[in-house]
């Protein structure tokens, strides 16, 4: 097997073959429940890609889950499964809200700058948490990110909670104060007043190309890839599978929080606390890594997949094409299959190498011990 | 693409038109963002936009409600539109859009959360109402800061919290249901300590103190409005404590604690809706007419009088609050109501909006 994993025709054949499939059983489930599929579906592309402002919702919808793909992307890439996307966001946009609301003395482009920054250094260091316990306790990354979630949206509520150090002064709602304009993204394309593409989704392709460069054109990245692939023989080789992992957990969480903080600087007014316990992007990452097949690129046209259907829901909504409520239904079905389908490869191919390798290792066993 | 430009251009087109010839009957038909394709041929009826926030149309509660007022008036008023869904807080701005772009006569925002979203829009899009349930922009002074053409909606929770708690607090002082105990302990549940929640519960407690002054009201919050678990294992908390009513005001979530009163044979009260669907166990619901508010405000866009530029008020009075169906045992203590009804009606009582 070789390491460096060339672009491999192959390997997008998978998730490409997943989409098609998943579409076909949405289709399925249209005729099913007595509805016009084809018209249906027509109404999703154009929701998703039909007009100028499609795109731009598409392009809106992307950015956040490109940053939390990216952040499965590279835990994984390391040998982690980081479930954390949730908590690291949420850390991420606190601090991000922060900066922005009361940090006004930021000159410039500089103030949504520095709530970018002090977002993925937040998101980063809560990812690297859940490493360091990894490899100082021996913790399981994938229950400590998990519970992770908890600790940050319970935090969150509690800054935004009524009295919260973080609530707005005077107010009744539990929510934050206004961010400053400055600290919000700034927008870049209008093709029409209520959708407004900001600077988000530039953010997401730089971090993404700065992942991929990461994990293929360094030393730190050579190692992530060879802790990831054998923890044992990258340690016996010379490496600190404890670096490793601390450093691609911080940078999972950095990006994780980094998404948090463009959707949150990028479309929203000010922190909600009711945001923090229906935020979708953490787990929404995991299903783009998973699409994407952990690399870069493909992540960034799973997050756009991703994003084109969540936009179609609303195409479909638009036209009446289904009955009230059952769209964003069928696009989470949709969604859903196509992350079984992606998934179920990944299953069956580790499955077959495991039975083979472990059928190899019993018989080898008691043959031995049978001849002694 | 170009197809469909010129289908745009072909609908402003006859929008443009109609616009002119029917500018009699219905005021805001001419809309400069577009419009969608079918705005120039259904224009008798209200054309209506409404947007649910993150609890979706099957929340039982509220975001249905809200869409039963809007298929009452498709019914009634030849109303026509779309509901459109929103997954995230930072939906709420591109739908809201996305329905001034559907070339909807009036937009309606489902929930205080899209305070700030409906805001924005309602300034992009001058020709276009739009109205917010659960909301006001009107500042201690009254003042309105937003534009003209948002009208908020509002309820006095408090009243038919009142009343479900004067209904609780007698059945409780009686003593005589099944399921009640000596400890003289009820319970509320809220999704967050938002104003409405707030509004309910403060009520309840007024309400059950009116019958039964030594009576204890416990009150947590799930943090939670979609949930059920949560709001599941905080009833039961407080049933271990005691509690032997649980009036849960948290929407979908609360669904939870009214199953947890179920599985303990005490009794629940439901919120919003009238929820006595769901059981025996229901007391009553302290119900909030939001879909008769949707339905008013959209008859109000067709005749012209859209209360723009303020908060529309719908309390008890104005059959905007009450109780739902009151559970047959429970029947008993109907007096109760009637009372605090006319008292509440009569000016004689005004019932508290914070927790005592």
């Amino acid at each position: 097997m070789n390491l460096l994993r060339r672009f491999d025709p192959e390997a997008a054949l998978v998730p490409v073959l997943a989409v098609v499939a998943a579409m076909l059983v949405g289709m399925v489930l249209i005729y099913a429940i007595g509805y016009d599929g084809i018209y249906a579906y027509g109404s999703l592309i154009n929701g998703a890609v039909g007009s100028q402002s499609a795109i731009a919702a598409t392009m809106l919808r992307a950015a956040p889950i490109i940053l939390t793909g990216l952040s499965v992307m590279i835990a994984f890439r390391a040998g982690l499964f980081n479930i954390g996307g949730t908590g690291q966001a949420i850390m991420g946009l606190l601090v991000a809200g922060t900066i922005a609301t009361h940090f006004t003395f930021l000159p410039g482009a500089s103030h949504w700058i520095v709530a970018l920054v002090g977002a993925a250094c937040a998101g980063g260091l809560w990812g690297a948490l859940a490493g360091f316990l990894k490899v100082a306790r021996g913790a399981n990354e994938v229950v400590v990110t998990i519970m992770l979630n908890y600790v940050a949206i319970r935090f969150g509520e509690y800054l935004l909670g009524l009295g919260g150090p973080l609530q707005e002064k005077g107010s009744d709602n539990p929510s934050s104060a206004l961010f400053a304009d400055s600290g919000r993204l700034p927008k870049i394309w209008s093709p029409d007043p209520f959708t407004e593409v900001n600077i988000g989704i530039i953010v997401a392709l730089v971090v993404a190309t700065f992942a991929w460069f990461l994990v293929a054109r360094t030393s730190i990245g050579f190692q992530i890839r060879a802790v990831g692939l054998q923890p044992d023989a990258a340690e016996y080789g010379g490496m600190s599978v404890t670096k490793v992992t601390v450093i691609g957990m911080f940078m999972a969480g950095a990006f994780s929080g980094l998404g948090g903080a463009v959707q949150t600087l990028g479309e929203l007014d000010r922190l909600q606390k009711s945001e923090l316990s229906v935020i979708q992007i953490g787990f929404a990452g995991i299903a783009v890594a998973l699409l994407g097949r952990n690399t870069a690129l493909g992540c960034v046209f799973a997050g756009l997949l991703m994003g084109a259907l969540d936009s179609g829901a609303v195409g479909i909504q638009n036209d009446n094409a289904l009955p009230s409520g059952v769209a964003t239904k069928l696009i989470g079905v949709i969604q859903g299959v196509i992350v079984l389908f992606v998934g179920a490869d990944v299953i069956f191919r580790r499955l077959s190498a495991r039975v083979a390798g472990g059928f190899g290792k019993q018989r080898a066993g008691p043959a031995s011990g049978g001849v002694a | 693409m170009s197809v469909h430009r010129m289908q745009r251009i072909a609908a402003v087109g006859i929008t443009v038109v109609l616009a002119g010839v029917l500018a009699a009957g219905c005021g805001k038909k001419g809309n400069d963002n577009g419009g969608g394709s079918s705005s120039g041929s259904k224009s008798d009826g209200v054309k209506v936009g409404l947007v649910t926030d993150v609890g979706g149309l099957n929340d039982k509660s509220f975001n249905a409600l809200a869409n039963k007022g809007y298929e009452k008036a498709k019914d009634k008023l030849d109303a026509t539109g779309q509901v459109i869904e929103s997954k995230s807080d930072s939906d709420y701005a591109k739908n809201l859009g996305a329905q001034v772009k559907n070339g909807s006569d009036i937009v309606v925002g489902i929930g205080f959360l899209m305070g700030d979203a409906v805001k924005d829009a309602a300034s992009k899009a001058k020709d276009t109402d739009f109205a917010i349930v659960d909301y006001t922009y009107a500042d201690d002074k009254g003042a309105w800061a937003a534009s003209d053409n948002i009208a908020g909606i509002l309820f006095k929770e408090q009243e038919a919290g009142y009343l479900a708690g004067a209904l609780a607090g007698k059945a409780e002082m009686d003593g005589k249901l099944d399921g009640l105990n000596d400890a003289h302990v009820l319970s509320a549940i809220g999704g967050q300590e938002i104003p409405p929640v707030i509004k309910y519960i403060a009520g309840f407690q007024a309400g059950v103190k009116s019958q039964c002054g030594d009576c204890k009201v416990l009150v947590d919050y799930s943090q939670d409005f979609v949930d059920q678990q949560k709001c599941k294992d905080r009833a039961l908390t407080q049933i271990s404590k005691g509690s032997d009513v649980v009036f849960q005001v948290a929407g979908g979530c609360g669904l939870g604690a009214l199953a947890a009163a179920k599985e303990k044979g005490v009794w629940g009260i439901g919120v919003d809706a009238d929820q006595s669907y769901l059981g025996d166990h229901i007391l009553t619901s302290a119900v909030k007419r939001v879909d008769e508010s949707v339905y008013t405000m959209i008859d109000k866009e067709g005749t012209g009088d859209f209360p723009g530029g303020k908060a529309t008020v719908f309390g008890l009075k104005e059959d905007g609050v009450g109780l739902g169906k009151i559970a047959q045992p429970a029947q008993q203590y109907q007096s109760v109501v009637d009372d605090a009804t006319k008292a509440i009606n009569d000016g004689s009582l005004t019932v508290p909006e914070t927790l005592s």
